[in-house]
This record gives C-alpha cells, sequence and structure tokens, in this order.
C-alpha cells in the first residue's frame, strides 16, 4: 500500500482474465454510456421511422438547415474530443498545469459548440430557425430537429458543467489522471453521438 | 486482499502520442469533410444516402476504437460495448424497413 497525495486510497483490483485491467468506475461509465446510447437509439429511431413513412418531410416554406455552420460545429467538437486526450495524457504524466490547460481549452470549445446551437435555433447576427418558421410541433421534421439536438445540447452542458467540476479539483490537486479519463469517455460519447445525429437530421438528403 | 496504490499509477487508460492524437483530428476532419462533400454532390438519393450510413459507421466505429480507447481493451470488453450498439442498428434497420413499406403500401392504395 502507498499513500496517495491526496489522502485517499484506491483499491487496485488484479487483472480480470476477461475484462484486465478496466477498473470498475471505468466500467460503471461505460455501462451509464450504453444506457444513454439507448435513449439516443429511442430519439433517433422515432426519428427515422417518422422520417420513412412521411411522403413529404420537408414542407414549403420550413427552412433548410445550415450544413456548413454546422459542420464547423462538429470540427469544433472534434478538435475538443483531442484535447481532452491531451489533458488525460498530462494528467498521467503528472503535468497538472498542463492538463488544467487543456480542460479549460475543451470546456472553451464546449461553450463555443453551445453558442453555435443557440445561433443556430435562435440567432445572434442572422435570424434563427425559430424566426425562420421552423416552429415546434409545426411539423414532425420541426419536432423531431429540436428534441434530437436539444437532447444532445443538453449532454453538451451536463459535460461543459463536469468538465469545470474536474477543471477546480485538479487545480486543486484532487482529480487523478483516473478522473479525467472517465471525463473523457463521457466528453468523446457526446462527440460520437453528434457525429451520427449530424449526418441522420442534417446531411441525408430529404428524398421529397 | 487487493493491493493499493495512487490513482494516478493504477491508471488504465489508453495513451497516445502526440502525433497519434493530431492523426486522430486529422482523420475526424476528413472524414467530416467527406460526409459533407458527400452530402452536397446532389447525386441519387439512395446512393448518397448508402454512402452518408457507411461513412457514419466508419466514423463512429474509429471513435470508439481508437478515442475512446477500446481498441485497447480486451475482446469481451469490445463485444460489451459493440453488441448494444449493433442492437440498436439493427432495430433501426427492421423498424425503418417497415415504416418504408407502410408508406409505400399507402401510397399505392391511394
Amino acid at each position: 500500500m502507498s499513500a496517495p497525495a491526496h489522502g485517499h486510497p484506491t483499491a487496485v483490483w488484479p487483472p480480470d482474465r476477461q475484462f484486465g485491467n478496466v477498473r470498475p468506475a471505468k466500467m460503471a461509465m461505460w455501462i451509464f454510456l450504453l444506457s444513454d446510447w439507448f435513449s439516443f437509439a429511442g430519439l433517433l429511431l422515432g426519428y427515422g421511422i417518422l422520417r420513412a413513412e412521411s411522403t413529404v418531410w420537408h414542407h414549403p416554406g420550413e427552412p433548410a438547415l445550415n450544413i456548413p455552420f454546422t459542420a464547423l460545429l462538429t470540427l469544433v467538437l472534434a478538435v475538443s474530443s483531442v484535447t481532452i486526450i491531451r489533458a488525460y495524457d498530462d494528467a498521467a504524466a503528472g503535468r497538472r498545469s498542463g492538463s488544467s490547460r487543456w480542460l479549460a481549452i475543451t470546456a472553451g470549445l464546449g461553450l463555443l459548440f453551445l453558442l453555435g446551437q443557440y445561433a443556430e435555433w435562435v440567432g445572434i447576427l442572422h435570424p434563427g430557425l425559430l424566426k425562420e418558421g421552423l416552429v415546434f410541433g409545426q411539423s414532425a421534421y420541426a419536432s423531431t430537429f429540436y428534441v434530437i439536438t436539444g437532447f444532445h445540447g443538453l449532454h453538451v452542458v451536463a459535460g461543459v458543467v463536469y468538465l469545470l467540476f474536474t477543471l477546480v479539483r485538479n487545480a486543486r490537486g484532487v482529480a487523478t489522471a483516473n478522473d479525467i479519463e472517465l471525463l473523457g469517455l463521457f466528453w468523446h460519447f457526446v462527440d460520437f453521438v453528434w457525429n451520427i445525429v449530424f449526418v441522420l437530421v442534417y446531411l441525408i438528403p430529404s428524398g421529397s | 486482499m487487493s493491493a493499493e496504490t495512487h490513482p494516478a499509477e493504477a491508471s488504465s487508460g489508453h495513451h497516445l502520442t502526440p502525433t497519434q492524437t493530431w492523426m486522430v483530428l486529422g482523420v475526424l476532419i476528413v472524414l467530416t469533410a467527406l460526409e459533407v462533400g458527400v452530402a452536397m454532390s446532389h447525386g441519387a438519393h439512395g446512393l448518397v444516402t448508402v454512402a452518408l450510413f457507411v461513412l457514419a459507421i466508419a466514423q463512429a466505429a474509429y471513435f470508439a476504437l481508437v478515442a475512446m480507447g477500446l481498441g485497447g481493451e480486451t475482446a469481451t470488453m469490445k463485444r460489451l460495448v459493440a453488441v448494444p450498439l449493433v442492437i440498436a442498428a439493427f432495430y433501426a434497420l427492421v423498424l425503418c424497413s417497415d415504416a418504408v413499406w407502410r408508406a409505400v403500401g399507402w401510397v399505392v392504395s391511394v
């Protein structure tokens, strides 16, 4: 037994024949992410069924989604996936200030994504989708768009809060590399799901 | 009784070199650019849809295996994650096909 810096000894389980060195906390995070995946899968499945059985999906007068702008938001999340990997690597190497810097950058990119989503929905410099006539409840196209991107947006909000919480704990020397690894799994999942949402909701062309 | 060490020493996470990390970003950018390019290509609707599904699956698999580190886990761990993901995709395929069938039937009956 070694004395950890923050005074909380942590048990290390012997390698398991089937699961190797996966810690219970990491396994719990994977199980949570899989259950969360089923929430998204349910929403995307409902979206797919509604879209597949509709004769007219995109009604006249409803605005088209801005693909180039959303592609930029997708890249913002992709960069944030890389910065969270750098945060973990710095934490694992004992470089606390480096990991704090990467965590702060990741949180900033998460906020930038949320700002972009706000601009898309409500509008900042230009009118958003709401003002252009994409109203929740008006059509399946509008409702599924807001529900799916909104549910994902809530995950980004949760991820940013989780990032800031871990950033504070890391700056105080309480967070470990393992904590940042769990955070990284959640943040990667948010990006993983967004890539699927981006393709299914934004990119697949309307047949009608 | 298990041994006890500092959590950082017991880290079981996968490590990527800085070069590998930026390669992850490069692959994600290329795949996203390909997806946008295919979507805006004005090709045949069915062909574009299939191409986008293939690219989305490739990107999701790359993400899970490399960025989320699943590639470095045991085969059992990979199956534990992959099976629920594939089941959801299977349900989607079956139920969306059923929805298309019903929509086609509705159009024919009208």
